[in-house]
């Protein structure tokens, strides 16, 4: 069970290995609070959307289980956004739409599918949490970069409370000096372009070492 | 002109793909020969336009007169999925040459973004009902544009020498990147 | 037949049930978004006319510019405005102070994205100030250079906003 928690960060990263929900992880990658915010939504309803339809499994008509995963994870997608709105202003502004078009993250019904359909309901809780984390780890990373080339500096301000303030790293004084191009899509891609040439690399290695053994 | 404005705006300047990152998944999965985007595009095209046009009466006549606008996600999504089974299944049986063509792309699309996004933006917006089917038929337009583009130039890419690491999606990636910034260029024309 | 029957059953009862569970939480959020919104335009109101006691004003712009106008009671009014920059996506939205006579006096960007290092610098506490507070609805207005776009955004902007106060002041 930990193998496939830990499954979701590198080997089969769900953003960088398998190049799924790609839209999201682009669009709002452009701050850290952003990242981590988004990430954190999509972990909770993909756990909370893996128990359900893990629970429901053996009762579900196999006809109609992708409409009846689709109900389950707009209503979870639904949930999130009113809560965010309500207790995370800030974060719901800079999240905009794509809170909303998480339902259509393929990760949520892929896992759902391939996964959580068939085994039970404790594996696929983790199995949520492990692909959640591991899409947070990769939109970090994504936005870590892109901030701090764009801002100078990474921010990460309270989500609940937008006025406070709980790091800032980097200085004011490397202002002049930022690249406005990586806030810009073409930043986003090429920024992700680089992660996943990395990722690549990186699986091969783990590759060449299990078939040396 | 205004409408003019508005479906130049979607096509080029904000390009679903290149500036809002929207259906990305199918644009990398189905970018590999230009024969395929080019049947996806009018997938899509003609499926954004319907659900477009459903969702807008869903929710001005439903959901709007019984203030429940929050089942907004949860109705448009379903009826998004029935919308484009309902379509499989009429292609199927009444044109079995189209269906070859399109129907590959079908199932494809409920988990296309775009589509939800552009029945949501509709009614964001507050578009009327005009400016709604010429919205929903631009967006998807600028959306087959650029993945035929994007198309011939990975059929181009598979040719060149690319290091080991960037061959298929990285280097893809690379060129939506430029692409995306050879398009910020229109940028002032609306 | 009958399994059909079961199949559209089984859907409807797990959209019911869904249904059911989004009502339910709309109805605990729904106030405190509610709440949240309104305290947020209070706040921006109350950087422009501190300790201020606002009514809003009944007014409709033909050209939806004005989004709305409150009067600030015997100090002046408070226009919201929006207009389309060159971020096509994301509109300006500011909030304008005006005294009793009709000259700005304040102004608060609420929402913009235009572009760092061009459109933007229409925004900065400097330009904002030095530029658009203290006029009335003769004055010119000057532009940023290299900011064409946003420039005349905020034109439009202050013409709505001079017309909607002309209009509510008597």
């Amino acid at each position: 069970m930990w193998k496939n928690f830990k499954n979701g960060f590198i080997k089969e990263n769900p953003v960088f290995g398998l190049y799924l929900g790609m839209c999201s992880s682009l669009a709002i990658s452009t701050s850290l609070n952003n990242a981590i915010g988004m990430g954190a939504c999509v972990t909770l309803v993909l756990l909370f959307s893996n128990i359900l339809v893990s629970l429901i499994r053996k009762i579900t008509p196999d006809e109609i289980r992708i409409p009846v995963y689709i109900v389950i994870i707009a209503t979870l997608v639904t949930i999130v956004e009113m809560l965010v709105h309500a207790f995370a202003p800030g974060l719901y502004d800079s999240l905009g739409v794509f809170l909303g078009l998480v339902v259509v993250n393929c990760i949520i019904l892929g896992r759902a599918e391939a996964f959580a359909s068939k085994n039970d309901v404790l594996s696929s809780a983790v199995d949520g949490i492990g692909m959640g984390l591991g899409y947070t780890f990769a939109i970090v990373l994504i936005s870590v970069v892109r901030e701090f080339f764009a801002t100078g500096a990474i921010t990460f301000v309270n989500p609940f409370n937008s006025s406070q303030l709980i790091f800032k790293l980097g200085s004011d004084a490397l202002e002049p000096v930022t690249i406005g191009l990586f806030s810009q899509p073409v930043g986003a891609f090429l920024v992700f372009a680089c992660f996943a040439a990395l990722f690549t690399v990186l699986r091969e290695n783990a590759k060449k070492k299990e078939s040396a053994k | 002109m205004e409408f003019l404005t508005l479906a130049i705006g979607a096509i080029l300047v904000n390009n679903i793909v290149l500036s809002k990152f929207l259906g990305l998944c199918p644009f990398l999965g189905v970018s590999k020969s230009s024969k395929s985007a080019i049947g996806m595009g009018f997938a899509v095209i003609f499926v954004i336009f319907g659900a477009s046009l459903i969702t807008y009466f869903l929710n001005y006549y439903i959901l709007v007169p019984n203030e429940i606008e929050y089942m907004q996600l949860i109705t448009f999504i379903l009826v998004i999925a029935a919308f484009v089974q309902f379509v499989e299944m009429f292609i199927k049986k009444n044109s079995p040459s189209l269906y070859k063509t399109l129907g590959i792309y079908l199932p494809l699309i409920t988990t296309n973004c775009v589509v939800l996004y552009v029945a949501q933006d509709n009614i964001a917006q507050g578009y009327d009902l005009l400016h709604t089917i010429v919205n929903s038929i631009a967006v998807p337009v600028g959306y087959m544009l650029v993945l035929y583009l994007f198309a011939c130039l990975r059929e181009r890419l598979d040719s060149a020498d690319t290091p080991k690491a960037w061959k298929g999606n990285p280097i893809a990636l690379v060129t939506a990147g430029l692409m995306a910034l050879a398009f910020s260029g229109l940028a002032g024309i609306v | 037949m009958k399994k059909n029957l079961t199949l559209a059953l089984f859907l409807g009862i797990v959209s019911a049930l869904a249904g059911l569970v989004i009502g339910l939480f709309n109805g605990v959020t729904e106030p405190i978004i509610t709440a949240n919104a309104i305290a947020a335009e209070q706040a921006n109101m109350e950087k422009l006319f501190p300790g201020g006691e606002f009514s809003l004003i009944d007014y409709s712009d033909p050209d939806k510019n004005v989004l709305s106008i409150y009067e600030a009671k015997g100090e002046g009014y408070l226009v919201k405005a929006q207009a389309t920059g060159y971020n096509t996506s994301t509109p300006i939205i500011v909030l304008i102070a005006f005294d009793q006579e009709g000259k700005t006096i304040g102004i608060e960007a609420l929402q913009q994205q235009e572009t760092n290092g061009f459109g933007a610098g229409c925004f900065e506490r400097d330009f904002l100030d030095s530029t658009y507070v203290g006029r009335t609805s003769t004055d010119t207005i000057d532009a940023l250079s290299g900011a064409t776009k946003t420039s005349n955004a905020m034109r439009r902007i202050l013409s709505a906003a001079f017309t909607a106060v002309e209009e509510v002041k008597d």
